[in-house]
């Protein structure tokens, strides 16, 4: 009986022990496969982490490169305001220079155009008349040079803002008798006819009439000194002369025309610009600061208006002046673009 | 003989111009400054006075504005005359009670003409 009982509890043993066995195994199976499981998690985390951290240097990297870029574009922005105060400062600088040196210059040249005047009435008196034509030149130089010294006095007024417009209402007609008047023994220097074209009652203007007679007398003035034995025609019209226009299209348009030398095409496209006559052998040839057409344009634009040139070469030039009837006070610019 | 005051402080300037305003036969008093010009406008009474403006001291729009306030003086006719040939000064001096305006350099004949009329008128 207890063999038989031990018979049997070893058999029930074995069987125990093959259960379990068998089912530490699939144990050991699953725990495997999850520590698989595990590791290749770990692996990807690992991975994603890894592209992660990359990720991040690299935006890092971009995000310095930014900052560092930013900041070379600022400090680029803060010399180019600095450059530019420096140029505008400078450009001050030599305009205040220039109506100081201007107003210092005409002084003594009052003096000398003055006093040659009174040895003149002198030499007549005394009828030294030998005396005369020298003295004559001596004043006639010195007219002339305080013409080139207003000139450059102007622009520098015109450059620095100090150049303010004096509106008032003048008669068309008369203001175009006095400029002719002036301008007269310029257009006889090289033997030219100035033909004025102009209605019979061209009305009133209401403008800056110093600045509008300076204007024509520049363009008329340019116009004889590069036209020799030829016409120079000044056109008037009044575009919209009726009541009933609405004020801004009342217009005058001063064409200056003239049958000279004419412009290229390079020369025409500088011609407004300041110190540019065509080059510097036509400076000694004609004369002139080469700012008189800057100026003009300058003051056309402070009125509303403005200016334009056109030109074949060999066969004169027609500028046009466009300036309202009734320059408003509001529109007026003290500055021209570049 | 009419009497000019001429009130200008640069010598030159007033040199010639007193001696070429002399020989057209008017009499020429001088003064250098805006101060000295009022005091001889109320002691010499002259026909017209030529006024510069940009004197030492007090200029000469100043110096109109008191002339022109003083009964003893306030009828002599008054010119400005200026070295800046700007739009702004004709309106200035006008308003400062000037009578008449003219630019420097001195055209004389135009000068002699606006003194003929302001003695006239």
């Amino acid at each position: 009986m207890r063999t038989q009982f031990n018979q049997n509890s070893i058999e029930d043993l074995r069987e125990e022990n093959a259960l379990l066995y068998e089912e530490v195994n699939v144990a050991r199976k699953a725990s495997e496969i999850t520590a698989n499981l595990v590791v290749e998690q770990f692996i990807k985390m690992e991975k994603l982490l890894q592209q992660l951290e990359e990720k991040v240097a690299t935006e890092q990297q971009l995000q310095k490169s930014l900052s560092e870029k930013l900041q070379e574009a600022e400090i680029r922005k803060q010399n180019l305001a600095e450059a530019r105060t420096a140029a505008e400062g400078a450009n001050k600088a030599k305009s205040i220079f220039l109506a100081n040196m201007s107003h210092e210059l005409r002084t003594p040249l009052n003096a000398i155009i003055g006093y040659s005047e009174m040895l003149m009435e002198d030499a007549e008196d005394l009828a030294h008349e030998d005396f005369i034509p020298d003295l004559q030149r001596i004043r006639t130089a010195g007219k002339h040079l305080l013409s080139l010294i207003n000139e450059v006095l102007d622009l520098s007024k015109v450059e620095t803002g100090k150049t303010e417009l004096y509106l008032e209402r003048f008669d068309v007609c008369q203001m175009l008798e006095e400029t002719v008047n002036t301008v007269q023994p310029l257009v006889e220097k090289n033997a030219n006819t100035l033909l004025v074209s102009c209605p019979d009652a061209p009305g009133s203007m209401y403008a800056d009439v110093i600045k509008v007679k300076q204007t024509l007398f520049n363009l008329i003035n340019n116009a004889c000194k590069f036209t020799q034995k030829g016409t120079i025609t000044l056109e008037v019209i009044h575009e919209n002369p009726s009541s009933s226009s609405p004020e801004n299209s009342d217009w005058f348009i001063f064409r200056i025309s003239d049958t000279g030398i004419g412009m290229t095409e390079e020369q025409l496209g500088k011609v407004f610009e300041s110190f540019s006559q065509a080059n510097p052998s036509i400076t000694r040839k004609f004369g002139g600061t080469g700012l008189g057409l800057t100026i003009s344009r300058h003051f056309c634009t402070m009125m509303g208006g403005h200016i334009t040139a056109d030109s074949t070469y060999g066969k004169g030039a027609t500028f046009t002046v466009r300036l309202p009837a009734k320059v408003s006070a509001s529109k007026t610019n003290h500055r021209v673009p570049d | 003989m009419s009497k000019i005051l001429l009130i200008e402080d640069n010598e030159m300037n007033y040199d010639m111009l007193s001696r070429r305003l002399q020989r057209r036969g008017y009499e020429v008093i001088i003064a250098v400054d805006g101060e000295k010009g009022i005091v001889m406008a109320q002691g010499e009474y002259p026909d017209v006075i030529l006024m510069d403006i940009s004197l030492p001291g007090i200029n000469g729009w100043e110096a109109t504005r008191l002339l022109k306030a003083d009964p003893a003086t306030q009828s002599i006719p008054i010119l400005a005359l200026t070295a800046h040939a700007m739009a702004g000064d004709r309106e200035k001096s006008l308003a400062a009670g000037c009578d008449d305006y003219d630019t420097k350099p001195i055209e004389f004949k135009r000068l002699l003409g606006k003194i003929q009329s302001l003695l006239e008128g």
